[in-house]
């Protein structure tokens, strides 16, 4: 419904505008794509169960430790993945939530997070002080699950959701589920996405530190 | 509806259909502008909420989703609302905001962490994109859903399915989903489209028959103008025949009842009983048609809304009692006796007379008719301040009660006994009660059968003070022959030359001859059958009075008349109208004309016969005298030149011996002087003396003569050198008493400057010459004066008295003794002369001791100039 004097402004100018909007929207995806879909650094967990723990272990079922930073809003959607596990197996399974507490840090054990990772039935939340706990575990990013079996065996490392903050249908969740009622033997390699536990960022860090892109960088270069 | 009209319908449906998308558009383009700003709004918002900062270990910096929330909420938001206030309704706008608010669901789907609730934004956005019912962007919307599941499905699956590895058919599924909406949505829109098409036909379909209707009115409209149009000319055509079937009626009436009324009058020599039965019988008859006539032509008239009141003074009394004169013969023949009664005294009141005469005859008519014999008509006059009541009462056959109602209706015949007896149109009494409408008046009737009627008309009349013009004769048409005076003229030889020539213009022959054997007893006429030709026999028969009809073909009697009164050779021949038309717009036309009389037809022979002869005769006796004071005024310049001549030759004449006797008498006074004895020298002296008077009076005389002998010989001339050299002339006088002349800037005239030299030699020779004590002074001086000059010559002398001033430009007339004053008396006469010559005048102001004042007129001639002199000359 151009009129005519329209035609040529749309032939010229209106195409390349759009086509400029569109990637202009498109490279804003991506950033927020790569952003998303950037793992943060994964554990070198022990294989098997520490004795020196505070989590308590055996009982004839699977322990599945959840290392979360208390202020990060993505590990929302791996507190609702661990949810989802721990409505699914409640028999065979003891879950635990270790929030990260830094010495002196008084707000930290009371955050929104915590008490949604308290109102999940079957969980055990902890504070771990001073990250003592993560550091047992070799724990680095808020979001990092660790299943061992009855017998302490690591059988799972790595994160439960499919992206950074993003709920919903992933693998190392449905790993953990399956690992923990014996269905699945082998686990699948699973990124943890999330914030960094313990490692602050130095005030003087460069913009592509702060932002974490390096780690992007080289998460895609592995891809 | 014909195949063009069903395109145009259809071509008219199809431009509301787009006009209304169109509309639809726009407005679906605003508010998904407002939706699309808001969810920017709320995204920030929600981002800052939910995931404000990201952290490391203790320390934190402000999440990405919010800059996302801001950066790319803001470009995908941008354009779309951009384009929806730039270009609303634009095809473009639509796809561009389907694009943005897909991506708006991307991105709130990011920045919920993927939560299936929010997907359903992508459900609700396409409801909401269907508002355009335009299946195209629903298309287009659904294709930004697909490419981004199959992009990141296959570049980033894990972010669309949580998994690394992901089955192609995937991203189908998701786009299933919208797809299976979109069907839905798109069957919506095309029975929304098709209804939106249906209504706009239906709309277009309306118009198209308020249209059909609008035509149709304008059509009517046409043809109720030009059946108006139709009208005004039928109204036209209908007054013409109407004024046409007034002249071609009266006009053989007149041809029948004229000659009738001259035989009954015994004209034509004795009448026997039986043939005067006969012939009464005829003219009874033809007088009845020409009230039916004339009453059918009023009520046409009526009918047309022509008749306008026109109030006027008039004498009511006069006028009353000769309208009821006009009927006594009538009365008379029938053996009913008229009476007046009641009547006031003369007054002159504001009245249409015209309306006010038709009423009166048309009652008195009424009650005449249906009087029987030894019966009594009254006819009585009532006067108040400010109204007039007339009352007609008869002894006639009287109207029962059950006719009361019908009385006043047109055309009503009133059903009784003796009706058919009694003709008529049955208009009279209708026309009364209409004109005494339109004076304001009303008309009742008191009446039983047997016993006569009483008819009262009431009108208001207000006195008035203005004089009032003559009372005019009747213009009704009126039954005359029982007072008919007997024609004693006999039939001359129209063709005599010493009798005065009148000329008959009428079209119709028979009528002319007629009037023309009535006038050949006292003038030879010639008639002329049309305007033209009488036109042409008033300047080559030169005629002393023309009669003419009105209604002629090639020239009409009004142009006629004009043309006669517009040409000086013919101005002063009378012209009388003669005219079947009686109402007022014809009379006046006729006065505006410049005729002279008007006849109206049918008119009595006598009647004419007698206004043409007193007219005739009037004009004679002014020829006569006009003659002879032309035929005194010759001899009078007759007589004059021949005084003047004689004067001329007696001065040229005496002027040789009365030299000798000069010349001897000085001579013998040389001589003899003192040889004889002392009264012989005082006679030889008085001799000497006097033959030198003589001489100078001679000259003058002859002077005189010549100024009223010679030809004037015009020429501008230069008052100011002319005054100068007039002064030089008596520079002698000026010196010897002293005087002083002075003048102001005088004009360049154009006069006969030897003339005029004579003028001022004379006016400032007395100025010299009737000094007083002191010195002259004399001043000259000129001014505009109508169309000329006023020359003032003014001096200081002995002045004349007032009583005198008219005497003092008479020929020998002198208010001084010669002694005292000497000259001839006859200085002022010639200046006289002179200056009415040139076509001025000459007076003096003055009075004794105070100086005179010779004022002069002289008429402007062409090329005269003012010497705007800057300084007062003065000579002494």
């Amino acid at each position: 419904m151009f009129a005519k004097n329209e035609i040529s402004f749309g032939r010229t100018l209106v195409p390349a505008a759009l086509a400029l909007w569109i990637g202009i929207c498109l490279a804003g995806f991506k950033v927020v794509l790569d952003y998303e879909g950037t793992p943060g650094v994964a554990a070198s967990a022990p294989e098997r169960w520490p004795a020196e723990t505070r989590f308590a272990s055996g009982g004839g079922r699977s322990s599945l430790v959840l290392f979360a930073h208390p202020h990060c809003p993505c590990t929302k959607a791996s507190l609702e993945s661990l949810a989802w596990i721990a409505a699914r197996a409640p028999r065979t399974l003891d879950a635990y939530v270790a929030f990260y507490r830094p010495s002196g840090a008084a707000d930290w054990d009371a955050t929104p997070l915590i008490a949604s990772a308290r109102a999940i039935p079957g969980v055990r939340v902890l504070v771990d002080e001073n990250g003592a706990e993560a550091r047992r575990f070799g724990a680095e990013t808020s979001g990092q699950a660790l299943l061992y079996d009855a017998k302490g065996r690591l059988l799972f490392k790595g994160g439960i959701t499919g992206a950074r903050g993003h709920t919903g249908d992933n693998v190392g969740r449905n790993a953990v589920l399956a690992l923990a009622d014996g269905s699945l033997v082998q686990a699948p390699e699973s990124s943890v996405f999330g914030c960094s536990l313990l490692k602050s960022i130095p005030e003087r860090a460069s913009a592509k530190a702060r932002w974490g892109i390096a780690e992007w960088t080289t998460a895609i270069a592995k891809r | 509806m014909d195949h063009g009209d069903r395109e145009t319908v259809e071509a008219r449906g199809r431009e509301i259909f787009e006009a209304r998308f169109l509309d639809l558009a726009r407005t679906t383009d605003r508010m998904f502008a407002g939706l699309m700003a808001a969810q920017w709004i709320l995204g920030i918002a929600f981002a800052v909420w939910v995931s404000p900062r990201a952290w490391a270990g203790m320390s934190s910096q402000i999440h990405l989703h919010v800059f996302a929330a801001v950066l790319l909420g803001g470009a995908v938001t941008a354009v779309p609302i951009l384009l929806a206030l730039i270009k609303p309704g634009a095809t473009l706008t639509r796809h561009a905001i389907a694009v943005g608010q897909m991506m708006t669901s991307a991105l709130l789907i990011h920045l919920t962490g993927g939560r299936i609730e929010t997907h359903f934004h992508v459900f609700g956005s396409l409801a909401f994109l269907a508002f355009y019912r335009d299946w195209r962007v629903m298309m287009t919307a659904t294709a930004v859903v697909a490419l981004d599941h199959g992009a990141r499905g296959v570049l980033w699956p894990q972010s669309v399915y949580g998994v690394s590895m992901v089955q192609a058919w995937r991203f189908l599924e998701h786009t299933g989903w919208v797809v299976f909406e979109d069907a839905f949505l798109c069957f919506s829109i095309t029975k929304g489209i098709k209804e939106m098409r249906g209504l706009a036909l239906q709309q277009a379909q309306l118009e198209e028959g308020a249209r059909s209707i609008e035509r149709k009115v304008v059509e009517r409209t046409e043809e109720l103008a030009e059946t108006n149009r139709k009208l005004v000319e039928s109204e036209r055509l209908r007054s013409e025949f109407l004024a046409n079937v007034s002249h071609e009626l009266r006009t053989p009436l007149t041809l029948t009842l004229s000659p009738i009324e001259s035989i009954l009058a015994g004209d034509c020599g004795p009448v026997l009983d039986a043939q005067e039965r006969l012939l009464r019988s005829v003219h009874n008859n033809s007088v009845r048609l020409l009230q039916m006539v004339s009453s059918l032509l009023d009520f046409s008239k009526l009918e047309a809304g022509k008749i306008e009141v026109r109030r006027e003074p008039t004498p009511i009394l006069a006028l009353t009692r000769q309208i009821f004169s006009d009927f006594q013969p009538l009365m008379h023949q029938r053996g009913i006796r008229g009476e007046l009664a009641e009547l006031p005294e003369e007054t002159v009141v504001d009245m249409d007379r015209y309306l006010y005469e038709k009423i009166l005859f048309n009652l008195l008519s009424n009650a005449v008719k249906f009087t029987p014999k030894e019966g009594n008509v009254c006819l009585s006059m009532r006067l108040s301040e400010d109204s007039l009541r007339i009352g007609v009462c008869d002894t006639g056959i009287g109207i029962s009660r059950a006719d009361m109602p019908k009385l006043f209706q047109k055309f009503a015949q009133l059903e009784g006994s003796s009706t058919r007896r009694f003709e008529g149109t049955g208009l009279g009494l209708a026309l009364v009660r209409e004109f005494a409408g339109l004076l304001g008046g009303t008309v009742s009737v008191e009446s039983a059968p047997a016993l006569g009627s009483t008819f009262l008309v009431d009108i208001p009349a207000r006195r008035v003070q203005a004089p009032s013009a003559p009372v005019r004769p009747s213009t009704a048409p009126l039954q005359r022959y029982a007072s008919l005076p007997r024609q004693t003229e006999k039939a001359h030889d129209s063709a005599s030359d010493a009798l005065p020539r009148v000329l008959v213009a009428e079209d119709n022959s028979e009528l002319a001859l007629y009037i023309s054997d009535l006038l050949g007893g006292f003038c030879q006429t010639r008639i002329a059958r049309d305007g033209e030709e009488a036109l042409e026999l008033v300047k080559s028969w030169a005629p002393i009075l023309v009669l003419s009809d009105v209604m002629m073909p090639r020239r009409d009697g009004l142009s006629l008349c004009r043309a006669i009164k517009a040409d000086p050779a013919t101005l002063s021949i009378p012209v009388v109208l003669l005219t079947a038309l009686t109402y007022r717009d014809a009379m006046l036309q006729g006065w505006e004309a410049g005729a002279d009389e008007y006849i109206y037809k049918p008119f009595h022979p006598k009647e004419m016969v007698t206004r043409i002869r007193a007219m005739v005769a009037n004009i004679q006796e002014r020829r006569r005298i006009e003659g002879a004071l032309e035929a005194k005024a010759r001899a009078l310049a007759r007589s004059n030149a021949d005084l003047e001549q004689f004067a001329y030759a007696a001065s040229h004449d005496l002027q040789e011996p009365l030299r000798k006797v000069t010349n001897f008498t000085e001579l013998l006074k040389e001589r003899y002087q003192g040889r004889l004895d002392a009264d012989a020298d005082r006679f030889i002296g008085y001799a000497v003396d006097g033959a030198h008077r003589m001489m100078t009076l001679i000259d003058s005389l002859l002077e005189y003569s010549r100024v009223g002998n010679a030809e004037r010989r015009t020429e501008p001339t230069d008052l100011v050198a002319m005054l100068k050299r007039v002064v030089a002339d008596l520079e002698l006088r000026v010196k010897d008493s002293g005087a002083r002349v002075t003048w102001d800037p005088l004009p360049t005239v154009s006069v006969d400057p030897l003339q005029m030299s004579l003028v001022l030699q004379n006016l400032i020779g007395n100025a010299l010459k009737f000094r007083g004590e002191q010195a002259p002074v004399i001043h000259v001086s000129a001014e505009r004066w109508e169309d000329g000059w006023l020359l003032r010559v003014r001096d200081n002398g002995i002045g004349i008295d007032p009583k005198h001033a008219s005497q003092l430009f008479t020929m020998f007339r002198r208010l001084h003794s010669r002694r005292a004053y000497p000259g001839t008396g006859i200085g002022l006469a010639i200046s006289k002369k002179i200056i009415e010559r040139h076509g001025g005048r000459i007076w003096v102001e003055s009075s004794p001791g105070a100086g005179a004042t010779f004022c002069l007129t002289l008429p402007t001639q062409e090329k005269e100039t003012t010497h705007a002199t800057a300084h007062r000359h003065i000579i002494g």
